[in-house]
């Protein structure tokens, strides 16, 4: 078996992989000397030449990932050590790239993804005056997010873990001149920290435990884990992906993050790196697969933090928000999926997801960009005729979300909703028809909330006043978006399930990274038809509903305030003003307790006061001994000479 | 038993030479007790088989060393109120205590190792002729630095007696 | 039976009260004349075990050291009693406590 374990992979040298991590890294070098240049070129000049650079390097890193994933056979290794990064006796660490099929196929989304969003952006930040800083910004978010993917052990990764957040810090704080933007970066990098402690608290005990932080080498020394301690180790890597993955109950960050450039919520907190979490727990996989305890607390943490955005998300008005909720309600469904140990279906979500949820993302930046950066859905309407592409893309995209056949929503959702329904659970034999029922409640609200929001947008009458201002779409903008509609049309197509004749290609092309954990099979394909046909029933209800209520009665429906359990819901549970009244005011409590009067003046004070005294009364007392008299000091050799004679005549 | 009581006439002339050394508050009466010091020593090294530095102890010491001491102490002329008995009692008792308990007794117990003479049968050890041989032949090297470091010393103390420095 | 022979010890312990009582005379005494006095008395002492070891080994170096010894001490003897000298010139006095220039 070992045997079989140590050859079951093919490893190729490649010294292309790096170069992914280094182009964008270039481009945003490049782009800082264009920033601080003092030369005679004018602003837009400027802004151009960055604009070509930023896309170039994002577009190189997009070639050689699909040059690479392009050469992916199942059980190949691309890898590539640079140099030892730490050689301290026991603790080795390799700055080294690998590429296998999970990271091959995330590299090539992730890259895809970008480059659209860069070219994007290009038009979108457009008389920005932070324009090339927003560039370097982003080329630098890639690469770091590049390094996070490739990464060979779990130290490295730890390195683009703290980059992307820094850089997710960077664009949400990206106008500073509003406090606020300032303050949601402060959150957001302050939230991620708390679950940092949890990702290091993970590497010290698997490093304190298989004495490496390889991928390859976790795999191979699993055994040596204990199940509480495997169990301890998972849930602490789990805890650092609450955080960046936005679960329950860390999520509060990403509603905020949306003060950032709308391409950057769709790129970093949407597409890309707010999945970090769900690729590092893929990532872990056998270790997960080992434990079902944590598995099902990651699954309930999942399906319930996708439930309880999703209730949200059905009553907020503006647009960002709803798609943030909406993001952390997809991202709760790829915890669910790695939680049942459906990893690939995880993978596969996260794919589909990144490509039409990056969609709606930017068609709402198109109406925010038209609409002279309006966000709230009420002050829309009738836009259909005014921007119809926008709406095109925005429909399709929509539909992806909403689950409904053939988008890529549905293929992966119901990959989701069938692993959760049909892998058994050891521990709690009741939970997966639990977490399959309230992941189809999920499903409902999603198609609710996101026809709600379309409809809203782009039915009816126009209710604000902005529109007389507008202007055309630049193609830099609008051919980013349809590309991403047409690959939200097309991306679940990879997964389409082999009960209605498919293929299932991505469950296949992971398999060599999922070597380890049993394939999971079934002989319930008529069971899993139906389950498909109850899903697409459900996504077209919601939709049906949110058709019912507010093409119907939309006057009424926008102006009445929320009362009751809907207020509740507007007000999000009041989960932040909960973390305020209890985290925030333990906090500040304890901090103002520990300056005013406790620790800070009786304890530490006292303390320095009276180390300070005691060398005072010390040095006044070594006064004396300097009489200036040799006789004396003299007198104190001998008493030194004294000392050693008696110590050395009583030790012989 | 002739060489015992020698021995102990001379170790007690020793001890009550220094002792006299250090309490007396007139020098001069210090330095004549030093030279009667010197020569016991002399006799001492007589004793212990070395003649010929018995012989340098009284030229050098006794003969040179005191003589220029005592010679200095009448150059200065001191006077009556600088021969005050300089010292206090309490500082000599103190001083005791810390040299008997710290270097007498420890050093004094490691000292048991040495009871008794190893048996010897060279004769000439100890001799002039012997430690010509030695000084001249073996040790050449240290003799010449000697010689050098004591025209040092005298150029020094010359430099240092001058009236302007 | 200490008291029976004269072995090495008893020179060795002669030596040792000799320097023990230099030493509290270098520490006690403020004239310069008997400071340098027990500073000789020290050295003798000294002189005094090496004879005894030398002999007690069979090797003559000792006796040669002691003949160095006796040469350095002359010169000490020498530069000190010029620093004497100086120091009269200067302060009119032998007492060494006026010199605590260290102190400052």
């Amino acid at each position: 078996m070992n045997n079989l374990e140590s050859t079951h992979h093919f490893l190729i040298a490649n010294t292309w992989i790096i170069w992914i991590v280094l182009a964008p890294l270039v481009g945003a070098l490049i782009n800082t000397g264009l920033f601080f240049s003092q030369n005679t070129l004018t602003q837009s000049q400027k802004q151009k030449i960055s604009a070509i650079i930023a896309c170039t390097a994002a577009g190189m890193a997009f070639l050689i990932s699909f040059f690479l994933f392009w050469h992916m056979h199942s059980q190949t290794i691309f890898v590539q050590t640079l140099f030892t990064w730490i050689n301290s006796s026991v603790f080795k660490v390799r700055f080294a790239l690998n590429v296998d099929s999970l990271s091959s196929i995330m590299i090539v989304f992730i890259t895809f993804v970008a480059f659209c969003i860069h070219v994007y952006s290009s038009g979108y930040m457009d008389h920005d005056e932070g324009f090339i800083r927003y560039f370097i910004f982003l080329n630098l978010f890639l690469s770091s997010m590049a390094l996070l993917i490739l990464s060979s052990n779990l130290l490295l990764m730890f390195i683009g873990w703290e980059g992307v957040g820094i850089c997710s810090y960077l664009l949400i704080s990206f106008w500073y001149q509003d406090p606020k933007n300032v303050q949601a970066g402060e959150k957001a990098i302050l939230l991620n920290r708390i679950g940092d402690v949890g990702f290091l608290l993970g590497l010290i005990v698997v490093f304190s435990t298989i004495h490496s932080f390889n991928f390859i080498d976790l795999e191979a020394h699993r055994h040596l884990f204990s199940p509480g301690l495997l169990t301890f180790v998972d849930l602490c890597f789990f805890w650092g992906a609450t955080a960046k993955s936005a679960q329950i109950p860390l999520y509060v960050w990403l509603p905020d993050a949306m003060a950032g450039p709308t391409p950057v919520s769709a790129l970093i907190h949407a597409a890309t790196m707010v999945t970090a979490g769900v690729y590092l727990l893929v990532r872990l996989n056998i270790l997960y697969f080992l434990s079902p305890e944590a598995s099902c607390v990651i699954a309930i943490t999942g399906v319930l933090t996708a439930f309880f955005a999703a209730t949200v998300a059905t009553v907020q008005n503006d647009m960002k928000k709803i798609l943030a909720y909406s993001t952390i309600s997809q991202l709760g469904y790829m915890m669910l999926a790695v939680g049942v140990g459906d990893y690939a279906s995880g993978i596969f979500h996260l794919i589909s997801h990144g490509f039409f949820k990056a969609c709606l993302f930017l068609s709402a930046g198109a109406v925010m960009h038209l609409l002279m950066q309006e966000q709230d859905i009420r002050k829309m309407g009738g836009l259909l005729k005014t921007f119809p592409l926008t709406a095109l893309v925005f429909l399709v995209s929509g539909l992806a979300l909403a689950g409904f056949p053939p988008f890529s929503g549905f293929f992966s959702k119901d990959a989701i909703l069938w692993g959760a329904f049909s892998h058994p659970n050891p521990l709690i034999p009741w939970l997966p028809t639990a977490l399959y029922t309230m992941g189809l409640i999920t499903a409902f609200l999603t198609a609710f909330y996101i026809s709600r929001m379309i409809i809203l947008i782009f039915w009816g009458e126009y209710r604000g006043n902005a529109l007389n201002h507008t202007h055309s779409l630049p193609w830099v903008m609008s051919v980013p978006m349809v590309i991403l509609a047409i690959g939200s049309l097309i991306v679940g197509w990879i997964g389409i399930p082999k009960a209605i004749g498919g293929k299932d290609w991505i469950n296949h092309f992971l398999h060599s990274t999922f070597f380890l954990i049993p394939r999971f099979t079934t002989n319930q394909d008529h069971l899993q038809v139906v389950l498909m046909l109850i899903s697409t029933l459900v996504s077209a209800s919601g939709i049906i509903l949110a058709w019912i209520r507010y093409v119907r009665y939309p006057k009424t429906r926008l102006e009445n305030q929320p009362q009751g359990f809907l207020k509740l819901l507007d007000h999000k549970y009041y989960i932040d003003e909960f973390y305020q009244k209890t985290i925030g005011r333990c906090t500040s409590w304890v901090a103002g307790w520990i300056s005013e009067w406790g620790i800070e003046n009786q304890i530490l004070g006292r303390l320095v006061d009276n180390i300070a005294l005691f060398f005072e009364k010390l040095s006044k007392g070594y006064q004396k001994i300097q009489s200036g008299l040799v006789r004396n000091y003299l007198f104190y050799m001998i008493l030194g000479a004294a000392v050693f004679f008696i110590v050395f005549v009583c030790n012989h | 038993m002739l060489q015992i009581i020698v021995f102990y006439s001379l170790a007690f002339v020793a001890v009550l030479m220094s002792g006299i050394v250090i309490t007396r508050k007139n020098p001069i009466a210090g330095a004549l007790a030093m030279v009667i010091l010197f020569a016991d020593l002399a006799a001492l090294y007589g004793l212990l088989d070395a003649p010929a530095i018995a012989t340098f102890q009284l030229l050098v010491y006794a003969g040179g060393i005191m003589v220029l001491v005592i010679m200095s102490i009448m150059l200065f002329n001191l006077k009556e109120s600088e021969l005050q008995l300089d010292f206090q009692i309490k500082d000599m008792v103190m001083g005791l205590a810390v040299v008997v308990l710290g270097l007498v007794c420890p050093i004094g117990v490691a000292l048991f190792a040495f009871s008794s003479w190893p048996q010897v049968s060279d004769t000439t050890f100890g001799g002039l002729h012997e430690i010509g041989n030695v000084l001249v032949r073996g040790k050449w090297f240290p003799f010449e630095i000697l010689s050098f470091v004591l025209i040092v010393a005298t150029i020094g103390a010359i430099i240092f007696s001058k009236r302007k420095l | 039976m200490i008291w029976g022979s004269v072995g090495p010890v008893q020179y060795l312990d002669l030596a040792l009260i000799l320097f023990g009582i230099g030493t509290i005379g270098v520490l006690t005494r403020k004239n310069f004349f008997i400071l340098l006095m027990s500073l000789e008395l020290m050295l003798n002492s000294v002189n005094l075990s090496l004879i005894v070891f030398s002999k007690f080994y069979g090797n003559t170096d000792g006796n040669i050291l002691v003949l160095f010894v006796i040469a350095i001490s002359a010169s000490e003897v020498c530069v000190g009693l010029a620093i004497l000298i100086a120091m009269v010139r200067i302060r009119n006095s032998v007492d060494v406590d006026l010199w605590r220039e260290l102190k400052h």
